[in-house]
């Protein structure tokens, strides 16, 4: 009995003390860090949703103007995490960062260096290390305010942008873990997509516009849309996506059904040679001009055309990446895993020997459908012709 | 541990009062025994002893006549009206007694008795007694006694015919598939209802009577050499023991002889269904059947007996074993989501996906109260509801259904005082309770304690109170068998979480069952026809 009254004093001394009732917090969807105005400060915005009972909502839906369903509460401090302290104590509730969407950061922030930011976000028991991470252009807590009117949450919108796009490859979204992870590879390049805001007809929406590209933890450069995508190609395990290939009037349009690359580092003396194998499976979705072409010859012609297309544009993608001379391909942690021994002798010249090595990019295309009809109107009325 | 020590000291001070009652009982018995009030030979002073045994009740009924040869002798009948057949006793008692006018020779008035009861009436059961209290006692269970003038013995004849509810189907367990009929408050029809199931000469029914002023009869119904001896030696010690005033119902029985009296579980089972109790009998299970209830007890009860319904057997095995599934976790949902919901609200939001965080909290908006006390709330208010609903005539019960319904439904939500999450756990819960009537009550406890723990440490006191109740619920025993048993490994899994086949039960429970064990002796395995029919055949040459 005296056993079972110690044994349960002891109950108590595991902790799980932290209740918190639902009402009596700010639920953080997503997190903007940017550079204040005054030099060396930081300002920290976080979105919160606005919950109003639902009755309320829908009594004030008849003709009013909806207010915004977020808040957004700034703060200026000199570390990001005095800044959600700060916020904390200025509001009524409190402040619970677990379900964060988004983590937003200002160019300029990026440019100054990312790695103190991360520090807070790894060490905080309360933050998730798999949020989505995007760089802002221009202001990061603009992005937070913004009214879509897609979703109710622009964090949950911007987080479910970036997650569609990861289904065709996981490349395209960076989270937290993601970022830092390459940051501690020494070698490797994170890249970050960019989230643009845009006002039209005072209307606002977000779009990803191309992807930021990271040497240690500061912004050097951009991929657009197009070389994006290429990046993608090159590191292989694409599942959907398309583009268009072709020159002057003869143009097609390919779906990426499946998409996969082997990437090898073979060293050369003092350069480096690249081979990039890319193998894919496509379909076309729309076939313009190609009229002189004869049908049995199409799929090989637009095979080729493909081919050429891929090659090219990795080729281009390739060569930005090397002029900013960030190894955005993860081709260091390959030569790592492949010989650890022989990364040992190349670490320190790393740099040098990326900027400086020749790229060979083959490609294998295979278009295994060519969609309901052959050929286009334009082709049947030539041969027609011909006939 | 708590309540076992609690059991013990209760069952120590439960013994000893019980004892100590018994003694007295047989020095009282004993006391009758020596000096017992014996009918004399005047008739007069015989009914008169009678009536005022009876207290002389308007209901008692004294017929005085004269009979036989030349209405020579003189004679009375006493009953209690209502309680007797009177067209019984007039055509099978009165009638052959005045018109018996012949006689070889003249038999003694002290004889006049015994010649009647052989030579006269007609009635079937028969019983000669010679004492007054003897007289009382079966006039109050229903029969007629018979004196004659000059003889110091008294006839006691059943003539039981007092109004009885008809064989109908049970409020409390109705079926899709299976028989209809139901106990009723007559012991004798029970009995009969449960001879009628299993017509074995080794089905034994052994008749007890418990309380002073009751006199309540009691049935124990077992089947020699499959039910377990120490068990029904347990029963009876605990049945015998008791010296209590009243005995008004099955349950009242099994609070006295249940092994945990203060455990929120119950270890005795019972039912209102004759091929339920029929099922369990034959499983080496006793069943106490009470005069006066339609409820029948059966001992040892197991944990897992709860989840099981009539029709599991009936229904085909994967159907069944499907919605013995969700029974057990109508259960689970039944005790534990409410709980669940206040630690997800209160404690844990990082478990819940963010649109529903987001939604629930959207609900929780501008409530006045704590989630608990929400809760508490509502869980307080569909209590009141239900028992509203139960004891209140069933055309005031609807009214108070739909006004409940509304106001919990809709109004509370829509004027703001609960989240309509709230409601909606509340609801499931009320709904998944009513799936385990056998365990009604002690989901209804438990589930209450739980969202205490709930609300004091979150999904950590859930699993504390988790773990209390299944140590609990593993150290309780139900006449000598483990009340968790059902669910070890060793034992017969067969019918526990899963219903296999019948034709895969070939032994009854281990745990229950003693000495004849095997159900299923030989059979053709329906899973291979074509086997069965070459046995067949070796079997017709």
């Amino acid at each position: 009995m005296a056993l079972f009254a110690l044994g349960s004093l002891l109950l108590p001394l595991a902790g799980c003390w932290n209740q918190h009732e639902l009402n009596k917090t700010f639920i953080v969807t997503g997190i903007a860090l940017d550079q204040a105005e005054e030099s060396g400060l930081l300002e920290v915005s976080l979105q919160i949703e606005k919950s109003e009972p639902e009755s309320a909502s829908s009594g004030s839906e008849g003709g009013q103007e909806k207010s915004s369903p977020t808040l957004v509460l700034k703060s200026v401090k000199s570390t990001m995490a005095q800044g959600i302290a700060d916020i904390n104590l200025r509001t009524s509730r409190e402040v619970f960062i677990p379900h964060n969407q988004i983590m937003l950061f200002g160019t300029a922030l990026a440019e100054e260096g990312m790695e103190q930011y991360m520090d807070m976000l790894l060490r905080d028991p309360e933050s998730r290390m798999d949020v989505q991470m995007a760089i802002v252009d221009g202001k990061a807590s603009d992005v937070l305010a913004a009214d879509t009117g897609q979703e109710l949450v622009s964090g949950t919108h911007l987080s479910n942008i970036i997650n569609q796009q990861s289904q065709i490859s996981t490349q395209y979204s960076t989270r937290i873990t993601d970022f830092v992870r390459k940051l501690l590879s020494g070698s490797s390049s994170p890249v970050v997509p960019i989230v643009k805001l845009t006002k039209e007809n005072e209307k606002e929406s977000v779009s990803i516009e191309g992807m930021a590209v990271f040497v240690k933890d500061k912004l050097v450069g951009r991929l657009s849309n197009d070389e994006a995508q290429s990046y993608v190609w090159a590191m292989g395990d694409v599942k959907g996506g398309s583009f268009t290939a072709g020159s002057g009037d003869n143009l097609a349009v390919f779906l990426v059904d499946s998409l996969d690359c082997k990437r090898k580092v073979k060293k050369n003396g003092q350069s480096v040679r690249v081979e990039f194998e890319v193998d894919t499976v496509l379909r076309v979705s729309q076939i313009i001009g190609f009229t002189e072409v004869k049908f049995p010859d199409l799929i090989q012609k637009l095979t080729q055309t493909a081919q050429e297309e891929i090659k090219k544009k990795v080729e281009q993608t390739y060569e930005s990446a090397r002029g900013m001379g960030a190894d955005i391909y993860d081709l260091g942690l390959s030569v790592y895993r492949k010989d650890p021994g022989e990364w040992e002798s190349m670490k320190d010249q790393w740099g040098e020997l990326f900027s400086k090595s020749e790229l060979e990019v083959s490609v294998r295309a295979q278009i295994v459908d060519l969609g309901k009809s052959l050929l286009t109107i334009g082709m049947e009325s030539a041969s027609r012709e011909g006939r | 541990m708590l309540f076992g020590f609690m059991k013990r000291k209760l069952r120590y001070l439960l013994s000893s009062s019980g004892q100590a009652g018994a003694g007295d009982d047989n020095k009282e018995k004993r006391a009758e025994q020596h000096m017992p009030p014996e009918l004399s030979t005047s008739l007069d002073e015989n009914v008169e002893a009678l009536k005022n045994e009876l207290s002389d009740g308007s209901d008692v009924k004294v017929h005085r006549f004269r009979f036989g040869p030349d209405l020579c002798y003189s004679g009375a009948l006493v009953f209690i009206d209502g309680m007797t057949d009177s067209l019984f006793i007039s055509e099978a008692i009165l009638r052959p007694i005045v018109s018996w006018r012949t006689c070889d020779e003249l038999p003694k008035a002290r004889d006049i008795a015994r010649t009647v009861s052989s030579d006269v009436i007609c009635a079937g059961e028969v019983q000669l007694i010679a004492s007054v209290s003897d007289c009382a006692a079966s006039c109050l269970s229903g029969d007629a006694v018979f004196f004659a003038d000059g003889c110091p013995e008294a006839l006691q004849i059943n003539a039981k015919g007092y109004e009885k509810r008809s064989v109908t189907e049970p409020a409390s367990e109705s079926v899709v598939r299976g028989p209809r009929e139901g106990f009723t408050e007559n012991l004798r029809t029970n009995t009969a209802l449960l001879r009628r199931k299993i017509r074995s000469g080794r089905l034994r029914c052994e008749s007890l009577t418990v309380g002073k002023r009751t006199q309540t009869h009691i049935c124990l119904m077992y089947i020699d050499g499959i039910a377990d001896k120490k068990v029904i030696e347990t029963l009876k010690f605990r049945i015998k023991g008791l010296d209590v005033d009243s005995i008004l119902e099955s349950g009242y029985i099994e609070q006295y002889i249940e092994d945990a009296p203060l455990s929120p579980f119950s270890t005795v089972g019972y039912s209102e269904k004759p091929d339920v109790i029929a099922g369990r009998v034959l499983e080496g299970r006793v069943a106490v059947i009470i005069d006066g209830t339609p409820f029948v007890l059966t001992v040892p009860m197991l944990f897992v007996e709860s989840f099981q319904t009539a029709e599991d057997y009936y229904s085909r095995p994967m159907y069944a074993t499907m919605m013995r599934i969700v029974r057990y976790l109508a259960y689970i949902i039944a005790v534990f989501a409410p709980a669940i919901y206040i630690s997800l609200t209160s404690f844990h939001h990082e478990m819940i996906p963010t649109t529903l965080l987001l939604t629930i909290a959207k609900a929780r908006e501008g409530t006045p109260f704590p989630v608990f006390l929400e809760t508490f709330i509502m869980v307080i208010s569909f209590e009141i509801l239900r028992e509203g609903g139960i004891r209140l005539p069933r055309p005031v019960g609807q009214a108070i259904s739909i006004v409940g319904a509304l106001i919990m439904g809709d109004a509370a939500v829509s004027a703001g005082i609960v989240g309509a999450p709230v409601v909606i756990t509340i609801a499931i819960t009320a709904v998944a309770s009513f799936l385990i009537p056998m365990q009604n009550e002690s989901d209804t406890m438990l589930r209450l304690a739980m969202m205490a723990l709930a609300a004091f440490a979150g999904f950590y006191g859930v699993a504390m109170g988790t773990f209390a109740i299944l140590i609990h619920l593993a150290t309780l025993t139900s006449f000598g068998a483990a009340y968790f048993d059902g669910f070890a490994w060793t034992r017969n899994l067969q019918d526990s979480i899963i219903r296999m086949p019948l034709w895969t039960m070939k032994r009854r429970p281990k745990h229950i069952a003693k000495g004849d064990t095997v159900r299923i002796k030989s059979f053709i395995p329906p899973l291979r026809p074509h086997a069965g029919e070459s046995n067949r055949q070796a079997g017709d040459d």
